[in-house]
């Protein structure tokens, strides 16, 4: 049955029926919507910025001449807090130092926020990688392996996962520096990533489930079968093309969650250890100054804010502009 | 005589409904199709007809293999397919195609047109001669479609020329069997009749056979040979063209041809109308005796108890009812 954009394109064909028809890739037409929407497109831009000066820290500290190991004794005062107003922003401290050790909070955010995104694209892209391959093979086959492989998401969904990471996490990492696969903060990085992921895979991969699951039963694959085309042909270029828009949208919505989990797990004191900086490591040690010096609790908690809105706002953009059954805006 | 292309041997389809989950509990049978004999001669059409949920989809579908049949043979240019393996099944699609009811769903909407077309070619791992390119191109124009159009894709189309896209790739592998489900039934009718004449135009050309899967008679008068009236997943009545059209036997086709709409009003009024009461029975339980006798105007006990045989009551028309309408 034709749907309504079908419809609504027809009518549009009809109306303008001597005006020179000019044609769209389906992607062309999800970035013509896309470039409509003004809240989607600042937050993209305001996405990558972040992600742009993240993976640019050393080179931007550089240039300011900071550095997010050195300390700055001068630009404290004799209890150890930052000279001046709001945290100490000066023209050297764009962002203030950090009480106590004095360190520049510009150059802690940047680096942080650089560890911060790597763990959440690695886990992201992972998890999303593994639910697409589950979520496939299980909608598109059906049968025992779907049902054990639902029971199988069903226990992890129910799992409480953050106390299993609470409980695993120091024994795991210590394992990982046992096999010399990787030391300290590297190692802690891996088991969380791990976790997140083994923890992440489920709903994105119900999801496809779902929409395989209906969409093998379309026409168009039937199609497909009555050439002879096999399991794999189907999969690969009847179904996969279809499923795209889904994991891009799913990827731009899972990336601040995770951003925000690793943040969780630093101020809980379990994922990434000081010296190196991270949101949550920042948080934790900024609730201990927030009476002395609140600009130290805000600054970063604006940086994060910011960071996770605009990444879920340029999700939910994308996903209006890449799904043509939701309502436009 | 000449060897049909097509054979059914008392083709059964039932689906098993299960409670789904790991222990899949059987909850019952659904008997889609329930027993049909079928002959398709070479460059004949033979319409298959009957209301929604008769099963005749099905029927259409397990013919080219694409549902498992429960029971009876295929038998396809005189070689028995019933229970070839996919792979062994994959040299003969190039030999039988498939034309699909909604131009909408039939078409990858991520795939231009040289795409949809040209994996015909992939897919069989055939070099059509002048390459894949050509070939697509010079398809699109048979079928009535600017070759200059081949980097579209699907929704640029209106549903008329989706049904041309889908045409071209069902006969893109010159196969020898179509099975068109209902080709029309989705277009507009104006649409519907250039497509019609496309399909006869084609037929002629290639001397292609077609098992017409539809519901509305007026179009299957026009491009069959040989109808077949389904209800419930059996055959009711089987005859060529005009005897069915002007002698209907089976109760059942005098009320189907009752309800075709008469262009002459005046005719139109005069004409006797019967008009079915009820609906369709579930085919998970379908009545004992004749599955017409809950529905039938003229169903006596006989009728409740005991099925009737589909029987030879003249050349070339088979029937299957204890108390048939006189022959015109």
């Amino acid at each position: 049955m034709p749907g309504d954009a079908d419809l609504d394109e027809a009518l549009v064909d009809d109306l303008l029926i001597d005006a020179p028809i000019v044609q769209r890739t389906p992607r062309q037409i999800a970035w013509m919507r896309f470039k409509k929407n003004k809240v989607g497109v600042i937050s993209a831009c305001v996405a990558s910025f972040f992600i742009l000066i993240a993976y640019l820290a050393p080179v931007i500290t550089r240039i300011l001449g900071l550095s997010n190991t050195k300390t700055y004794p001068e630009a404290l005062d004799g209890f150890a807090m930052p000279i001046g107003a709001s945290g100490g922003i000066s023209s050297v401290h764009p962002l203030g130092v950090e009480p106590g050790a004095g360190r520049d909070l510009l150059a802690l955010m940047l680096y942080g926020s650089r560890i911060s995104f790597t763990v959440a694209i690695i886990t992201s892209v992972a998890s999303i990688g593994l639910g697409m391959l589950i979520g496939i093979s299980t909608g598109y086959f059906r049968g025992k392996v779907d049902a054990v492989v639902g029971r199988i998401s069903d226990f992890l969904l129910s799992f409480p996962s953050t106390f299993m990471i609470l409980a695993l996490i120091l024994p795991m990492t210590q394992r990982i520096e046992a096999l010399g696969i990787a030391k300290d903060n590297g190692a802690r990085i891996i088991v969380l990533i791990l976790f997140f992921v083994f923890f992440g895979w489920m709903g994105f991969a119900r999801l496809i489930r779902s929409q395989a699951f209906s969409m093998r039963e379309r026409d168009f694959v039937m199609a497909a079968q009555a050439l002879g085309a096999s399991s794999f042909r189907i999969i690969t270029k009847e179904l996969l093309p279809n499923l795209w828009p889904t994991a891009i949208v799913f990827l731009s919505i899972s990336l601040p969650g995770y951003l925000a989990a690793e943040s969780v797990f630093s101020f809980l004191g379990v994922g990434v250890q000081a010296p190196a900086s991270t949101f949550g490591l920042v948080l934790a040690d900024a609730v201990s100054y927030w009476r002395d010096d609140p600009a130290y609790l805000i600054i970063p908690s604006l940086y994060l804010i910011t960071i996770v809105l605009s990444l879920n706002l340029f999700g939910d953009a994308l996903r209006d502009a890449l799904d043509p059954k939701a309502s436009p805006s | 005589m000449t060897e049909p292309i097509l054979k059914l041997v008392g083709l059964k389809k039932h689906f098993e409904s299960t409670s789904g989950g790991f222990f899949n509990k059987k909850k019952g049978v659904v008997k889609a199709v329930d027993g049909i004999d079928l002959e398709i001669l070479p460059g004949q059409t033979v319409g298959l007809v009957g209301e929604s949920g008769c099963g005749k989809t099905t029927a259409g579908r397990t013919v080219l293999k694409l549902y498992e049949p429960t029971e009876g043979q295929i038998i396809f240019q005189g070689e028995d397919i019933t229970h070839l393996s996919r792979k062994r099944m994959k040299p003969l699609r190039a030999q039988m195609q498939m034309i699909f009811q909604d131009p909408f769903a039939s078409l990858n909407p991520r795939q231009t047109v040289g795409t949809l077309i040209g994996a015909t070619f992939d897919i069989q791992g055939i070099t059509p001669p002048g390459g894949v390119k050509k070939e697509v191109e010079r398809l699109m124009e048979r079928v009535g479609l600017n070759p200059e159009h081949v980097n579209r894709y699907p929704h640029e189309f209106s549903g008329g020329q989706r049904q041309r896209i889908g045409v071209a790739r069902a006969i893109a592998l010159k196969p020898k069997l179509i099975v068109a489900d209902e080709p029309v039934s989705a277009l507009d009718v104006s649409i519907q009749a250039q497509v019609v004449n496309l399909l006869d135009d084609l037929q002629e050309e290639f001397g292609l056979s077609y098992l017409f899967v539809a519901h509305d008679l007026s179009v299957v008068q026009h491009i069959s040979d040989r109808v077949i009236v389904m209800y419930l997943g059996k055959v009711m009545e089987e005859a060529d063209k005009k005897d069915l059209f002007m002698s209907p036997r089976h109760p059942y086709t005098k009320a189907l041809l009752s309800a075709v709409p008469v262009p002459d009003p005046i005719k139109g009024r005069k004409r006797e109308r019967i008009i079915l009461v009820g609906d369709l029975p579930s085919p998970m339980n379908p009545p004992a005796g004749c599955v017409f006798n809950t529905r039938c105007w003229k169903v006596q006990d006989k009728c409740r108890t005991e099925i009737p045989a589909l029987q030879q009551i003249a050349p070339n028309h088979r029937l299957a009812c204890h108390f048939p309408e006189p022959a015109a």
